[in-house]
């Protein structure tokens, strides 16, 4: 017989008895509850025949344990992808199994998402929240639930979390720039109040202001925001063709920096020789690049390591309920050609 | 006070009443089963003032329904799939439906756990990208009646849904095209495995160069040795290379193999970035932009997105198992850049 989806329902309706005799049968109540052995043996003989296999959501409804972790991400693009895929060994090694989604950095679909998983009951949550998801992040907190933000934080929520040090990373490829000579540097990074985008927006500010030289920035609107978007392109090229003083350009992201690349080598080649680049985010082929790129790296595994430790320290009660863990992970500035003296 | 996580059980409990009682005064069966009026205000009450939410999972435990898909990759870091997967939610988020997304590292007994894992959770529909040892799983799945796409590969002993693209030619078509440009060693890197994705890119090289007349070098590199992460495989092609000085042009099979290979270019073998022919299956954004630009097999993510997401739609309307299965094959396109110019 197929093995078609039985519900406790269908079983007692074929043996014309209440579910809840079913559910006693099923749970090894029967004796206990005196159902006589005659139709518990009716009903676990049909559940054999129909080859029922008792529900694990069912049975995570009671004990409260899934075994699953969720991490949501923004997409899953280079970064968010790697530590997806770093985290998701640690916790198979574990026993625990990871899903993803993505929000999108929309808000609505963070809460959808977040409201499914409840239903679904996972252990915890590691989250790249969006702009506006601080009160659904302060509920799942109030709920007990153990989770995680990732990336950036609210500041103004208490809350665990694992983020990179942003804005000194910022403020030293910047700081490494001026020192190799570069006066004019521009900044173009994604119009964001986030508190990752907002931190390294600092760190360039501060490293130029205290080097006193001018900045240069360049936020690309929020709504363009799409890394297949050649949108992108557009504006970044606009920057470029607007600001020719510039004798440097530090990108934000990685994505943003490809842009810059394209854009470079479609419609600037001679700027390729002149013109300083660094990024924030390393990228595979930034080092094999022609020229090699210069950039801020995040260390994948370090960070995923933070990640899981703190995940598994909450789910193992290894850590007091409501003190929250708050982890900044160190960046490497990984130098390559494209940032040389000229 | 707390929104913890409360069960019907709990709620049981701290009345002093029946499961079964909560249960109907939840479910609006109070009145016909007879329970009392103030025992129903009672369990209302209580159930307002902890702020019980009636859980779906139940919910759905009845109407069979949860709105959710799942896809399962091989590798969530790849990024063909990235771009992929922001396709598919967006069509599935359209039309309501919520989109799981989990990686089985091409093994087997991971994709087993998984799928076990979403059968408990009352999955709506299944894209999946098959690790190899896994037709058994699959075929339950279609005989329990739940929407089944295979995707990128599929198993030639199964009758199943899929959607893949048309490797055997658009390899062939690589092949010939190196060969229009008067490439007469022509190496092909690939992965030793007997998916039907890889199988197919590789007959594709083999009746290429044979048609031709020319010599096979084929170097398959053992699973292993890769990462799909980072490419890995660099000893393996540094030793070929070494192996066949005459090579003057490679077809990667995959896109990672081709940045693993640009990198032992780099580090080994300076000069033949530009002096040898190279062609890669699977575009990246980053091959538009290297110096040479790479000429690659381009596979249509939009198409793809959209001909899983209409097929699944279209299952799960029928709502049965529906007799006939629907295979897609979608072309490539070759997009010719510096790299595979006559030299």
């Amino acid at each position: 017989m197929k093995n078609k989806r039985h519900s406790i329902k269908d079983i007692a309706i074929a043996n014309e008895v209440s579910v809840t005799t079913v559910s006693f049968v099923l749970n090894g109540k029967a004796e206990e509850k005196k159902i006589s052995k005659a139709v518990t043996l009716k009903i676990l003989n049909y559940v054999k025949k129909i080859n029922y296999k008792p529900n694990q959501i069912a049975q995570s409804l009671r004990t409260g344990k899934s075994k699953i972790l969720v991490f949501m991400v923004e997409d899953f693009y280079f970064f968010f992808a790697k530590i997806a895929s770093i985290i998701e060994d640690m916790a198979f090694k574990k026993g625990y199994k990871v899903l993803f989604c993505t929000n999108e950095n929309d808000d609505d679909k963070s809460i959808e998402l977040i409201d499914l998983y409840k239903n679904i009951k996972v252990d915890g949550y590691i989250i790249i929240p969006s702009p506006g998801l601080m009160p659904k992040i302060k509920e799942l907190i109030d709920e007990e639930f153990p989770v995680i933000l990732f990336d950036r934080y609210f500041s103004e929520l208490d809350s665990n979390y694992v983020v990179v040090n942003n804005r000194s990373a910022s403020y030293n490829a910047t700081q490494h720039l001026i020192s190799n000579k570069y006066k004019n540097i521009g900044f173009i990074t994604i119009e964001m109040k986030q508190s990752q985008m907002i931190d390294r927006l600092q760190g360039y500010q501060e490293a130029i202001s205290d080097a006193g030289l001018k900045t240069y920035i360049k936020k690309l609107p929020l709504l363009e925001y799409n890394i297949t978007n050649s949108k992108l392109d557009d504006y970044v090229s606009k920057f470029i063709e607007e600001t020719p003083e510039l004798d440097a350009i530090y990108f934000s992201t990685n994505y943003l920096a490809l842009s810059g690349l394209r854009v470079i080598k479609k419609n600037f080649p001679h700027y390729t020789d002149k013109l300083g680049l660094i990024s924030f985010d390393d990228l595979d082929f930034f080092e094999f690049y022609t020229p090699a790129i210069s950039a801020v790296s995040q260390p994948y595994f370090e960070l995923s390591k933070s990640v899981m430790d703190l995940m598994f320290n909450i789910l193992n009660s290894k850590i007091k309920k409501k003190s929250t863990t708050k982890i900044e992970i160190e960046t490497n500035l990984k130098i390559r050609e494209s940032s040389r003296v000229r | 006070m707390k929104n913890k996580r409360h069960s019907i059980k709990d709620i049981a409990s701290a009345n002093n009443v029946s499961v079964t009682t909560v249960s109907f005064v939840l479910n609006g069966k109070a009145e016909e089963k007879k329970i009392s009026k103030p025992v129903t205000q009672k369990i209302l009450k209580y159930i307002e003032k902890i702020n019980y939410k009636p859980n779906q999972i139940a919910q759905s435990l009845r109407t069979g329904k949860s709105k959710i898909l799942v896809f399962m990759v091989e590798d969530i870091s790849n990024y063909f799939f990235a771009k992929l997967a922001r396709i598919i939610e967006d069509i599935a988020f359209e039309k309501g439906y919520k989109v799981l997304f989990c990686s089985n590292e091409n093994d087997d007994a991971k994709s087993r756990e998984l799928i076990d894992l979403f059968k408990d959770r009352q999955i709506d529909g299944y894209i999946i990208i098959p690790s190899i040892g896994i037709m058994q799983n699959i075929k339950e799945l279609i005989e329990d009646g739940i929407p089944v796409i295979l995707f990128d590969r599929y198993f030639p002993e199964l009758d199943s849904n899929y959607v893949i693209v048309d490797n055997h030619k658009a390899s062939y078509n690589a092949t010939q095209h190196l060969i229009a440009n008067k490439f007469k060693h022509i190496g092909f890197i690939s992965i030793d495995t007997g998916q039907t994705q890889m199988m197919d890119r590789l007959r594709g090289y083999q009746e290429g160069i044979n048609t031709a007349g020319l010599k096979e070098y084929i170097m398959k590199l053992p699973l292993k040795d890769l990462n799909l992460t980072s490419g890995g495989g660099e000893k393996d092609i540094k030793a070929f290379m070494e192996k066949n000085p005459k090579l003057d042009a490679i077809f990667f099979s995959t896109n990672y193999l081709a940045l693993s290979g640009l990198e032992v270019f780099k580090k080994h073998f300076p000069q033949y970035i530009n002096d040898l022919g190279i062609i890669t299956f699977d575009d990246l954004d980053f091959f538009e932009i290297y110096t040479p630009t790479i000429s690659a097999v381009s596979q249509p993510f939009s198409e793809i997105g959209q001909s899983l997401m209409h097929l699944m739609l279209t299952l799960l309307k029928e709502n049965k198992k529906s007799i006939e299965t629907t295979k897609i094959e979608l072309a490539t396109s070759l997009i010719i850049r510096s790299s595979s110019q006559a030299k």
